[in-house]
């Protein structure tokens, strides 16, 4: 190294020998220091444009296309060009070897910052939190990906782009409706994905579903179209529900519908965890870069040009500001982790009351716990102090729609701490949760029609479900029902 | 240990989305090429990089999503200032403040930009704008007219003149045809003679022994015969066949003529003032793209006219402005004398465009006529737009006359900028007619 007293760079651009040389030390203190469980790193440098992309993909290294990755970049890119829009200065994916992307325009001190929060921060978080853990295989997202689009390139040339896009279109609209919330872990390796895909075409092409065998050995009997409702209980994939039962679905349909299914339940945990996800990786971005000060590894310039983006990153506007535009995860995030250090090693009357392992010095293994085991929601009711609701000033305001003012239920005292706590929690689970819609029966006797159900209490917009049972009944091949009243007790009742 | 990997020149890989996303929009984007093409200037038509705005509702994707309209709801916020429990805040006059909570179902559609702009390439834009379009009558003119036939190589032949004969060609045959010949009886040849050794040796130790050697010396004699008979048969297979030979082949294809001239008459008397020459202008680029878009390569032959014709530059075509009467024939006549000077038609598919404002002469359209008729035979289409007349001049009459014998002849009028694209398509509109009769 040519620098002066071991820094790692005295002026700011950066080269590949110096992001090698900042990765190795980081590396250093990620093992050291905060004993960070990492998948090997492959940093890749890219431009705006390649950064955009990156955007329209939900951050995938690689997708099938369609239009509508197509519009979200016209979109980004209209944004970006009019300065309305920042790019982010690092995505990270969560695969094995684990990719973060750094952006070319970021300084030395930028990077070195990114290769902290994406390489070791996420790259820790993605290999260790349980939800990525159960929901995700990263060592097979990426043949995954590459199967996916080969799969759909090849459907776009034997049944025409229009056809597939179709298909795609009805599939994404029920997306969000497409993952199991309950565990049910299965891991994707594009080679067994190849080779049980052909099994199933097989399958599929010699045998008819069991659902619509209608021409029994024998004749049908009363008592067997009283065998129970079908499906036996309610589902709430509407995707794999359909993949598997539609009546007349041909094949390579059905295995698209399985790979936007399978794509979404990999993206899942990442909506679960956002606050999680960002909040431990400004906690290990801030250490990291700490560390490398105390070392002399950056100087006191780089420092202080690093305070400047870390508060930019984790700075939350109050509701009133013309900026304000929600939570901001990586505020929140950042403020839980850095509070249960704090609550080990300087706790306070408060602290002994609400946390058990307050006065506990080895933070450390509070900070993994923490990381490793929860969600979002658990994470703020497990661990949001009330000295971080008093930082945040939080309050909670109820809108009773026939009332002619807004209420405050709560704020950030004594006797409002666990009810701002429980509200806030609940609304971060709500903010990423889809309308609750499940398969409750299909007519299988008669028409063939699907009925569905809401079955929370909130109101869907009518206009939008309209358009998205379009996409169903052309998936379903036939009528499609869905009961939006809001009786969801008597459903219930019914389904078990 | 990380990889670091500079990925900065692999390129963007938007391509295929972008396309896919243009096809989803293709009825807007083209409507909005159309509208470009009839609004604006023709400079602004060929910077092609204008970015074409779709609205995003033609692109919403639906799904199931809350609505949060009218509906109680309860929410955390962070900057509390003065507010204490049980506090109530009167809601804004405009409603109940849901807008607030917003985008808790939505997705992207949440961001609230109602338009995205699409940026067409030279090509997708000029595809779109000649979208359906085609020269009128191209089909109804002869196959060969449109091509001329040329010696080109095709392959080889077993049949042909001896100067024709490829040597190379007819050797590798003949040696193909010998190796493949000869491998079995080589093969034959030297399983005999092996046997024949071991015969040879066997007689040998009989022969020590003193045993009777008679029958294997009788198959020893018969083996040495099948051999004579393999060999000689090996020397038959000759050193060349007729069958071997081969000869290059020549034929006669049809090819294509790709070059097209166009030649732009247009009327620089004082009469023609500079509305007229822009809409004269319009309608030559139009066509010049137009045609370019069918044609390897096209030239343009401009020509002013008054009372004389002269050849000109494009600059002196447009910009200039000529007293004295109008004759037309001379400026017809100049372009004849042009194409038999220097575009034979035999090799170049030839335009004619002509804007006048339909002043000439009266004396004079007798010759016009004349020279329509002797010219109108060379040509793939010739195009005669009137600017800014009420009614049909006397020089559009003849040519209506003479578009009753010559379909290729076709004529139009405008009188407005916005008239020049409309009028462009009803032209070049593709008539199932005009395909039927092809």
């Amino acid at each position: 190294m040519t620098d002066n007293k071991g820094l790692l760079f005295s002026d700011n651009d950066w080269t590949f020998e110096r992001i090698d040389a900042a990765s190795e030390q980081i590396a250093v203190i990620a093992e050291r220091e905060l004993k960070l469980d990492t998948y090997p790193n492959q940093i890749e440098v890219i431009s705006a444009e390649q950064m955009l992309d990156a955007y329209a993909s939900t951050g995938l290294p690689m997708y099938y296309p369609h239009w509508s990755f197509g519009k979200r970049r016209a979109i980004e890119s209209g944004q970006y060009r009019r300065g309305e829009m920042g790019l982010a200065y690092e995505l990270v994916i969560n695969s094995n070897p684990c990719i973060s992307y750094l952006m070319e325009e970021n300084t030395m001190m930028m990077q070195t910052l990114v290769i902290a929060h994406a390489a070791f921060g996420h790259n820790a978080f993605f290999k260790n939190n349980m939800f990525f853990r159960q929901w995700t295989d990263a060592d097979g997202i990426l043949d995954y990906l590459e199967f996916a689009k080969g799969y759909i390139a090849q459907c776009e040339e034997q049944y025409g782009i229009d056809t597939v896009a179709d298909v795609l279109d009805a599939a994404h609209a029920i997306n969000r409706n497409g993952v199991d919330r309950a565990p049910r872990p299965q891991k994707l390796s594009a080679r067994e994905e190849e080779a049980r895909r052909k099994e199933r075409v097989v399958f599929l092409e010699q045998h008819l579903l069991d659902v619509w065998r209608t021409l029994p050995n024998r004749p049908a009997t009363a008592s067997d179209r009283d065998e129970g409702r079908f499906p036996s209980e309610p589902q709430e994939n509407l995707i794999y529900f359909i993949e598997k039962n539609a009546p007349h679905l041909e094949t390579w349909k059905r295995e698209i519908l399985r790979i936007v299914r399978k794509i979404a339940q990999y993206l899942y945990p990442q909506g679960q965890t956002k606050i999680m996800n960002e909040g431990f990786a400004c906690f290990v971005h801030y250490h990291v870069l700490h560390s490398l000060h105390a070392q002399g590894s950056i100087s006191d310039g780089s420092l202080m040009e690093f305070y400047a983006s870390h508060t930019a990153v984790t700075f939350q506007p109050d509701f009133d500001s013309r900026h304000y535009s929600g939570i901001n995860p990586y505020a929140l995030g950042f403020a839980i982790f850095q509070d249960i250090k704090r609550v080990c090693l300087e706790p306070t009357e408060e602290d002994y009351r609400w946390f058990d392992f307050a006065g506990d010095p080895d933070w450390l293994k509070h900070i993994h716990f923490a990381m490793r085991e929860f969600r979002d929601e658990s994470f703020v009711l497990q661990y949001l102090s009330p000295k971080v609701m008093r930082d945040f000033h939080f309050f909670v305001l109820t809108n009773d729609p026939e009332s002619d003012a807004f209420e405050v239920a709560a704020i950030h005292d004594d006797a409002g701490y666990r009810e701002v706590r429980t509200a806030l929690a609940q609304q971060v689970a709500e903010s990423v949760r889809s309308p609750d819609i499940e398969v409750v029966a299909v007519n299988r006797w008669g028409d063939r029609h699907l009925h569905l159900r809401k079955m929370d209490h909130y109101p869907l917009d009518r206009g939008e479900a309209k358009k998205t049972l379009d996409h169903i009944r052309a998936l379903w091949g036939y009528d499609v029902h869905l009961d939006m009243s809001p009786s969801s007790l008597v459903s219930r009742a019914v389904g078990s | 240990m990380s990889i670091i990997i500079d990925r900065r020149n692999s390129g963007t890989r938007s391509t295929a989305n972008q396309d896919r996303l243009q096809r989803r929009v293709h009825g807007r984007i083209k409507a909005a090429v159309e509208k470009l093409a009839r609004s604006r200037s023709m400079d602004d038509i060929l910077d092609v990089q204008q970015p074409i705005s779709i609205p995003t509702k033609d692109l919403h994707e639906p799904s199931f999503r809350r609505d949060l309209h009218d509906t109680p709801w309860e929410q955390v916020l962070p900057g509390n200032k003065q507010y204490r429990r049980g506090d109530r805040i009167p809601k804004p006059d405009d409603g109940d403040g849901s807008g607030k909570e917003g985008d808790a179902g939505g997705g992207l559609d949440g961001l609230g930009d109602d338009e995205i702009a699409i940026v067409l390439t030279a090509d997708e834009f000029l595809a779109l704008l000649f979208d359906g379009l085609a020269l009128p009558n191209l089909r109804q003119t002869r196959r060969e007219d449109v091509e001329v036939e040329k010696w080109r190589r095709s392959g080889f032949i077993k049949d042909g003149s001896p100067s024709r004969m490829h040597i190379g060609r007819t050797m590798r045959t003949a040696r193909a045809r010998r190796v493949g010949l000869r491998a079995r009886k080589k093969r034959e040849l030297e399983e005999l003679l092996e046997q024949s050794l071991v015969l040879e040796e066997e007689i040998r130790t009989r022969g020590l022994q003193g045993q009777d050697t008679s029958i294997e010396r009788f198959r020893l004699s018969e083996i040495q015969a099948e051999v004579k008979v393999l060999e000689r048969k090996i020397r038959a297979i000759p050193f060349i066949d007729e069958s071997d030979l081969r000869f290059a082949h020549i034929d006669q294809k049809l090819h294509p003529v790709t070059s097209a001239v166009i030649f732009c008459v247009m009327d620089v008397s004082g009469s023609m003032g500079d509305i007229e020459k822009d809409l004269a202008k319009r309608f030559f680029l139009l066509l010049y793209l137009f045609i370019h878009r069918q044609y390897r390569a096209v030239e343009l032959v401009f020509i002013k006219h008054h009372s004389e014709a002269s050849e000109c530059t494009e600059q002196q075509f447009f910009g200039s402005r000529e007293g004295g009467g109008t004759l037309v024939s001379p400026a017809l006549a100049l372009v004849g004398e042009i194409i038999e000077k220097r575009f034979a038609p035999d090799n170049w598919n030839i335009y004619v465009a002509q804007a006048s404002d339909g002043d000439n002469a009266n004396e004079d359209l007798p010759a016009v006529q004349g020279r329509l008729q002797s010219l109108l035979p060379q040509l793939r289409n010739m195009f005669y737009l009137e600017v800014n007349q009420e009614r049909p001049s006397d020089l559009m009459r003849i040519y209506l006359d003479t578009a009753q014998e010559y379909p290729g002849l076709l004529t139009a009028r405008a009188s407005e900028t916005v008239d020049i694209y409309p009028l462009f398509r009803t032209l070049f509109a593709e008539r199932e007619g005009a395909r039927h009769d092809g």
